[in-house]
């Protein structure tokens, strides 16, 4: 894949904690548009790898580019905050990363001041009735705190405020792991919407396999911080190549299906 | 005689000076050694109907109806013998386990204590019984385990120290709430078919709490759909994901994402799950509900039986629901 293509380029990603390695030699390619799913258990790396993407880590070793572009760390304000445009991420839990005293408008108000300077008064309400038209808001939730919104729509307003800043990518880190079933259809449909709009591309970081079908094209199996198996995600499920990820398919549930005890799997179980 | 017969069972809370209702009349039989699941999203009760017969609500909690267990009013019971209900007759396994473990005391203390409060055994044979019990949960060097404190264990260790706390009593009933949902895949496939083999060769009954249809059926034998504080359907497992009889149902069924197949655009339900204390006249779901009409809006559907289940729907007669396509007519 060449680097035009190509919006995130991971390369030989690693990544410790004291004797620790949390992720080794991760590399893969997002292309523009595209939607990258890494699926793993718990302490597979994968949140590590989006907190490197983002930059609240620091990679051991490895590069990250991001539009062509280097991600060395410590880097001035001004260059942070142009990053912040390119790549955005959504997090598992939005009420903690969600201000309790600010309205959803004021939230999406303060994002676009930020980023979009060139806009002015008007501008900036234009693009927030868009915002709030594409994740489905009416003007009363628009004035609601995050309090008094339920967890699907404080997710709404995670996403509005991360594609307020039009980046090229969205992180979307479990991020729809803790819905309700019914909402969690509502927000993959509004993802898959919003992918066909805007162009934008997706790293989806999940453990659920099925969520991982729905939404990316390509999947990147980890285990123990390390990639097992990168593929076409509908390849990888169907036929799995790695024994790791043949046991992940083997434990979704689904007709017929008969859940089995790992003592028979591992000998000695973990 | 069922082991466990609920009728007409009312739950409201005390928040902010008022009441909020969270159950609107439960109806449920378990017979002994039977699996039922209660599925049904956030606030729709089934923590609250589990919380209900282990006697776990709130202190300020309005209860009304009736819960019987073997013949005895559940709701009645007092002291010495509510304890013994809760300590020896039924067990209870929750989401989070580091929750229900003391951060400072090991994993033996834990175990150990339990039988020797209840069953007055000895601090050797109760060890001698834990170990047992820990290597038919899948624990094997269960020596070791008891000197161990719960941070030294991963969820999943912990909650099948859960189970094995729950086993120690030799209860009737296991009221297992989303025991598994914080776990991992693989691990999450380990502790359900822990509790299935369990249950079954211990004919244990099993209240099995989730949110997952499909694993719902794999694991028991019954399913009892929850909305907004009711019952909207019982059936048999396999029939109700084959064939569900209420439109919230099968809407379930097709909102969820299917790992063998990507679709163009999931069904999902429109707007967001009620909650027992919002709802007004007519059906609770008939906001959401595809299939509402002038009857559904005004008046309330009672919980109808048939033939291998029950079910709350005026329209369930004319529909013809499909699991995969969510509903069609």
């Amino acid at each position: 894949m060449t680097s035009s293509a190509s919006i995130v380029e991971v390369s030989g990603l690693q990544k410790r904690f004291g004797n620790h390695v949390a992720v080794d030699d991760v590399t893969f390619t997002v292309p523009e548009g595209g939607s990258v799913g890494i699926v793993g258990e718990s302490g597979s790396g994968k949140t590590t790898i989006a907190r490197m993407l983002v930059g609240l880590e620091v990679p051991t070793a490895g590069t990250i580019r991001v539009g062509g572009r280097d991600r060395m760390p410590h880097a001035s304000v001004a260059e942070r905050r142009r990053r912040a445009r390119e790549l955005q991420i959504v997090f598992q839990d939005p009420y903690s990363t969600l201000d309790p005293r600010q309205t959803v408008d004021s939230c999406l108000d303060e994002v676009l001041r930020l980023h979009r300077p060139e806009l002015n008064r008007k501008g900036r309400l234009s693009r927030m009735n868009d915002l709030a038209d594409m994740v489905g808001f009416d003007s009363r939730q628009r004035r609601a705190l995050p309090r008094r919104l339920s967890g699907g729509q404080r997710q709404r307003v995670a996403i509005a405020r991360a594609l307020a800043v039009e980046p090229s990518a969205i992180i979307l880190d479990e991020s729809v792991s803790a819905l309700d079933l019914s909402i969690q259809a509502q927000i993959l449909n509004l993802l898959a919407e919003i992918r066909s709009e805007t162009s934008i591309a997706y790293i989806l970081i999940s453990h659920d396999l099925a969520v991982i079908r729905q939404l990316t094209d390509t999947c990147v199996v980890m285990q123990h911080g390390r990639v097992l198996e990168v593929g076409e995600t509908g390849a990888v499920l169907d036929n799995p190549q790695s024994e790791y990820t043949k046991l992940l398919r083997s434990c979704v549930p689904g007709p017929g299906w008969h859940p089995t005890r790992l003592r028979n799997i591992f000998p000695g179980g973990s | 005689m069922s082991l466990l017969s609920i009728k007409d069972l009312k739950v409201s809370l005390p928040v902010d000076k008022e009441r909020r209702v969270v159950l609107r009349g439960i109806d449920l039989e378990l017979e002994a050694g039977e699996s039922v699941a209660i599925v049904g999203e956030s606030g729709s009760g089934k923590s609250m109907t589990a919380r209900a017969i282990a006697r776990l609500l709130p202190r300020r909690a309005v209860v009304s109806g009736s819960i019987l267990f073997d013949g005895r009013q559940v709701l009645d019971l007092k002291d010495a013998a509510l304890r013994r209900f809760q300590a020896a007759e039924m067990a209870m396994i929750f989401q989070d386990p580091r929750v229900h473990l003391n951060p400072v005391r090991t994993i033996g203390d834990f175990l150990v204590e339990g039988l020797v409060n209840t069953r007055g055994s000895s601090k050797k044979a109760a060890e001698h019984k834990v170990i047992e019990l820990l290597d038919e949960v899948g624990i094997p060097d269960g020596t070791r385990r008891l000197r161990q404190y719960p941070h030294e264990l991963s969820g999943g260790l912990l909650q099948r120290v859960m189970i094995a706390a729950a086993l120690a009593s030799e209860p009737r009933l296991l009221l297992a709430d989303e025991p598994s949902t914080a776990l991992d895949v693989s691990t999450q496939s380990d502790v359900m078919a822990i509790i299935d083999d369990l249950c079954k060769s211990r004919g244990m009954a099993l209240m099995f709490i989730t949110h997952d249809l499909e694993l719902a059926a794999a694991i028991c034998d019954r399913t009892a759909v929850m909305y907004a504080g009711q019952i909207v359907e019982v059936q048999g497992s396999t029939d109700l994901v084959e064939h569900p009889r209420h439109p919230y149902s099968a809407g379930l069924l097709g909102a969820k994402p299917n790992v063998s197949r990507r679709v163009q655009r999931l069904n999902a339900i429109p707007g967001r799950p009620r909650a027992a204390f919002e709802v007004q006249n007519g059906c609770a779901f008939s906001d959401r509900c595809r299939f509402a009409s002038e009857e559904c809006i005004a008046s309330e559907p009672t919980l109808k039986h048939e033939p291998g289940g029950a079910v709350r729907c005026f329209r369930a007669d004319d529909l013809i629901l499909n699991a995969t396509e969510g509903a069609v007519l």
